[in-house]
């Protein structure tokens, strides 16, 4: 596998999906087989280059040599700015910067794994199944490359990318109707993105300015690289002699505490749409419950934790003093969305949507997570992201397979499944015990983790998302139990047990879930490294200003 | 140097910088011949690819120009020639202006193709409308003095008015006279043309120039009388864009509440309203550049004053939008929120800090050409098909035609603002501008309308991919059309990717 090293994996990891989609729309569609095999295989390919990175990443210095530079656009501007006796021409930079650490590594798992077994599924698929390897695929790549991107124009691209696959997937497989959720996805994620395309070209005019010496001029690089921002917001680089000091401070304003305020906040609405946040989570339940299963496995667990990522790495790391002054805010917004998708949840009489609402309520923890402003409540937030990505993408797996059969996810219309479906149902309380958060699967150590680092720095709020884990076990085991015990339907009997194809991504997805939650230093000694060096970053940050 | 020689050089010079502006002429003069001896109508689509030829061999020539321009050498050789024009012609050098030129022949020539397979009596009067439209936006584009900006302007609307009278008017028959678009149009050009020369006089009578340096060396004498001068500019630009940027948004949209619309969906119509509105962006540019007009409405107010312009021009278009059900108003609206969008970078060029450039002006109009013509000629062959122009006659064009579904989503993509179009870095690109010169205002405005104008956009993606039509058929496209619509299409996807192509 060394020969892995010599290539540009990174960018592999997207394109593999991407070229598939090329593929698959050169494929007659008479020739379902082969393409269907090569959608498969350009699925899962991201998923083995993933696993080896994961696996040298400790290797790697904390994943340093996983990055990768290239010129994108370079434009000169017509117009130039002098101080004093200096003078500088002015150009325009964006690169396709790719690069992974430990916030982004097991994320990129979970999305290699999940879309990649989200392609395996769509196999029982029968209905234009050519256009929905095309935009699965696409939404594959985007995904992929979100979580890579060091760019701010390069994450936008991605995650618009991302919305016009999703309106494809949702507006023409969903049920019962599609066009209407396809919409709210427009108005919703739309509105996110455009948010936060916003507010990364007034960072790229700001923070991204930087001042290089080209041979004896200087020039103004507006770039919108993720170092170079980071570094304007955060670090004042003090090795920069007082020319380019002059130049810089003719070239642009620092960005005042109200702006940088009204940056955060604005950033909090963008990426929140994604999450979701509340109010703003009407148009992802919809999604949720309106889409195919494939979708709904990337839609329910995936989104929310890219929403989640972004919100870390553009917010949280480059606007610490600010996310510190909110984190109350927060937090007391997590524990709402914990106990009112909680509750919802408790009263919905359809899997998806308890499904939906169960997923509203999970990224509470998130919130309280990210409230922590701790090292502790950063690894809780990281292992929650991806353990609930797992859970959901089995979980919707499971629904699939159910509602296939028993052609309905009305819990009043299912029950003793047990006895005609045993390996299902068996996935199905193995993964509804994760979510509950049961020692020994995945859910355990996020939530612990989230919950121990609020009670370092917010005790009370902690305290009061206690009945959240209540409530939660209380609308899982109602419905696991309805569903797999209890009498059975005559008309169920006959059901048949999972085929090989369905059995096969839940065993995998559970065999993560089960390692996780045993074992979850496979996760967190991974990103020790990263996680320690983050989090001094965002002291220093918190400190510096 | 003999005198004569100097003269001789002098014309040489002059010659080799007007080859371009030589060839439209006889192109012109070739298919007006071609009509008068009835050449054409026998000849099958002969007129269409003269014309296709001919704009190949005037772009070489523009293009030879522009690059050779840029040399130097040209430059001293044209410095010492004083003024740098011939007869109130500006010399195209590497600039802004050139680039521009040559945007609208390649949308010439995309036009063309669009249009070379049509019916005999649809291929608009031989295309005798492109070099007359081609030329007067030449002459448009940088005006040396306001006769040049007059002639340039009557000879852009003499292409328009040529174009409704070869089409339009036949379509309206049934209608009373006064309401026929040829008779409004020239009514209305007509009272564009009286505003025009109204303001251009009043300039005159205060400044007693025609030449723009000089009225901008003259600029600071006029300040005592400066109400004057602002009636001035009000009526040169009300006259500006009734010609240029009103009429051919007219053709679009003047009967909007006809149920049973016949609007011209001809690629010709829309290349007049496109190239009519990035004529006028740039000759907005320029003139804000080359007069030094600012001085006399105060910087800040003309800045604040243009970013509200074209606001409000977004936000009424996209307001607009979302009401349509006919497909052509769906375009024709988007067209009043794009010259919205190109008139953005003409206003941040005022911008205190920054000033912005031309390039996201010419991107920009780039990329909304192509997605516009492209759009135009997919939306021509489905009403072809259908005998409707309504929104609803894309449904399940995805099952009928997959490829053509699929430049169609790129159009709309494009002119949503999203990855992977040329339209995604055109917005950005704009939006940059206005992040950079501080217009947070402007900027919330365009994110607001773009996605409202989104939602309308994906209209067609719902119709095409997402209901199904009753005609099951297969839409069938001359070669020639098919071929424009990819030239669009895989031009927008490349600029997606690589905009630093045209960027630079």
């Amino acid at each position: 596998m060394a020969f892995l090293t010599e290539l540009p994996l990174l960018s592999l990891m997207w394109l593999t999906p991407a070229a598939g989609m090329l593929l698959v729309l050169l494929t007659p569609a008479r020739q379902g087989r082969v393409m269907q095999s090569l959608a498969v295989l350009a699925a899962l390919l991201p998923l083995l280059f993933a696993a080896f990175l994961y696996a040298t990443f400790n290797q790697q210095q904390g994943g340093g040599a996983y990055a990768e530079h290239h010129h994108w656009i370079e434009i000169p501007l017509p117009f130039a700015l002098s101080a004093g006796q200096a003078y500088s021409e002015a150009k325009l930079s964006f690169s396709y910067a790719v690069a992974v650490d430990g916030l982004s590594l097991p994320l990129l798992l979970a999305a290699a794994l999940v879309t990649g077994l989200a392609v395996v599924t769509a196999v029982q698929l029968r209905k234009r199944r050519k256009a929905f390897y095309f935009w699965l695929l696409g939404l594959e790549a985007s995904l992929i490359g979100l979580f890579m991107a060091r760019d701010v124009l390069l994450f936008i691209v991605f995650i618009q990318a991302a919305l016009v696959a999703l309106y494809f997937l949702l507006g023409i497989w969903g049920n019962p109707d599609g066009e209407r959720t396809a919409n709210r996805l427009l108005a919703g994620a739309g509105l996110g993105s455009l948010l936060l395309l916003a507010v990364f070209l007034i960072l790229t005019c700001t923070a991204g300015l930087r001042i290089e010496k080209a041979g004896e001029q200087l020039q103004t690089v507006y770039s919108g690289g993720y170092g170079g921002i980071a570094r304007g917001l955060l670090a004042e680089d003090t090795s920069m002699s007082q020319e380019v000091l002059d130049m810089r401070e003719a070239a642009v304003a620092p960005l005042s505490e109200g702006v940088r305020m009204v940056l955060f906040i604005l950033q909090l609405i963008g990426f929140g749409l994604f999450m979701p946040l509340l109010p703003f989570h009407t148009w992802l339940m919809r999604a949720q419950a309106g889409a195919p299963t494939s979708v709904a496995m990337i839609v329910s667990g995936l989104l929310p934790a890219a929403g989640a990522y972004g919100l870390l790495r553009y917010g949280v790391f480059l606007f610490p003093e600010q996310a510190e002054k909110l984190a109350p805010a927060m937090a007391v917004i997590g524990i709402v969305q914990l106990l009112y998708g909680a509750l919802l949840a408790l009263r919905q009489t359809d899997m998806r949507q308890l499904l939906a609402y169960a997923s509203l309520s999970q990224m509470g923890f998130i919130w309280l997570g990210i409230a922590a402003f701790n090292e502790i409540g950063l690894q809780g937030t990281i292992f929650q992201l991806m353990a609930s990505s797992l859970c959901f993408a089995l979980l919707w797996l499971v629904v699939g397979s159910l509602q296939e059969r028993a052609k309905t996810t009305a819990i009043s219309e299912l029950g003793g499944l047990a006895r005609s479906l045993p390996f299902i149902c068996g996935i199905f309380m193995a993964a509804g015990l994760s979510l509950i958060g049961i020692p020994g699967l995945a859910g355990f150590p996020g939530i612990l983790l989230s919950l121990l680092g609020l009670f370092d720095t917010l005790p009370w709020l902690a305290a009061a998302a206690m009945p959240g884990i209540v409530l939660t076990a209380a609308y899982m085991l109602r419905c696991l139990l309805r569903v797999i015990f209890g009498p059975i339907d005559e008309r169920h009997t006959a059901f048949k047990d999972a085929r090989f194809i369905e059995a096969a991504p839940m065993i995998i997805l559970l065999a993560f879930i089960v390692l996780l939650g045993c074992f979850p230093s496979f996760l967190t000694d991974t990103v020790q490294q990263s996680i320690t060096g983050l989090y001094s970053q965002l002291l220093a940050g918190r400190m510096g200003g | 140097m003999t005198n004569s020689e100097a003269l001789g050089s002098q014309l040489w010079w002059s010659t080799v910088q007007l080859i371009p502006e030589l060839l439209l002429l006889l192109l012109l003069i070739t298919l007006a011949a071609g009509v008068r001896f009835r050449l054409w109508n026998q000849a099958g689509a002969a007129s269409g690819w003269l014309t296709l030829t001919w704009l190949v061999v005037v772009f070489a020539a523009a293009l030879w120009r522009m690059l050779a321009n840029g040399t130097e050498a040209a430059i001293e050789f044209a410095e010492g020639r004083g003024p740098g024009g011939v007869a109130g012609i500006t010399y195209l050098a590497l600039n802004a202006e050139s680039l521009m030129f040559l945007l609208i022949i390649v949308g010439a020539f995309v036009v063309v193709l669009l249009s070379l397979e049509e019916e005999r009596e649809r291929r608009i009067n031989h295309y005798l409308y492109i070099p007359t439209a081609l030329l007067g936006i030449r002459l448009l584009l940088a005006p040396s003095n306001l006769i040049t900006l007059y002639v340039g302007l009557e000879l852009f609307s003499l292409a328009a008015l040529s174009l409704i009278f070869a089409t339009l008017n036949k379509r309206y028959k049934h209608l009373s006279r006064p309401e026929r678009p040829a008779l409004r149009f020239s009514v209305r050009s007509g009272v564009g043309t009286a505003l025009l020369l109204f303001g251009m006089s009043y300039i005159y009578g205060l400044t007693g120039e025609l030449d723009l340096a000089a009225i901008r060396a003259g600029i600071s004498d006029i300040k005592p009388y400066a109400s004057l001068g602002y009636m001035a500019i009000l009526l040169m630009a009300c006259g500006l864009g009734v010609k240029v940027a009103a009429l051919p948004f007219g053709i679009w949209v003047s009967n909007e509440e006809e149920t049973n619309t016949s609007f011209s969906y001809t690629a010709g119509a829309m290349f007049l309203t496109v190239a009519g509105q990035g004529a006028t962006a740039a000759v907005l540019f320029h003139l804000l550049r080359e007069t030094a007009i600012v001085q006399l409405l105060g910087l800040n107010s003309a800045y604040v004053g243009l970013q509200a312009i074209a606001a409000s021009q977004m936000a009424w278009g996209t307001v607009a939008l979302l009401r349509q059900k006919q497909a052509a108003h769906i375009l024709g609206w988007a067209s009043v929120i794009n010259s919205g969008y190109l008139l953005v970078p003409v206003a941040l060029s005022l911008a205190p800090v920054h000033s912005s450039s031309f390039a996201p002006l010419g991107y920009h109009f780039a990329v909304y050409m192509l997605a516009m013509f492209g759009a135009t000629a997919i939306l021509a062959a489905v009403r072809e098909a259908t005998g409707h122009g309504k929104l609803s006659g894309l449904a399940g064009l995805y099952h009928r035609s997959p490829w053509l579904a699929a430049a169609m989503v790129v159009f709309v993509l494009s002119f949503a603002g999203l990855p992977v179009t040329g339209g995604f870095f055109a917005k950005v690109y704009i939006w940059l501008g206005s992040a950079a010169a501080e217009a947070y205002w402007l900027l919330g405005v365009m994110a607001a309308c773009t996605l409202a104008a989104t939602y309308a956009y994906f209209g067609f993606i719902r119709q095409m991919f997402m209901r199904t039509g009753s005609d099951e058929r297969s839409l069938q496209l001359p070669f020639a059309a098919s071929a424009g619509i990819v030239i669009c299409a895989v031009a927008l996807v490349v600029l997606g990717l690589f905009p630093g192509l045209l960027m630079k």
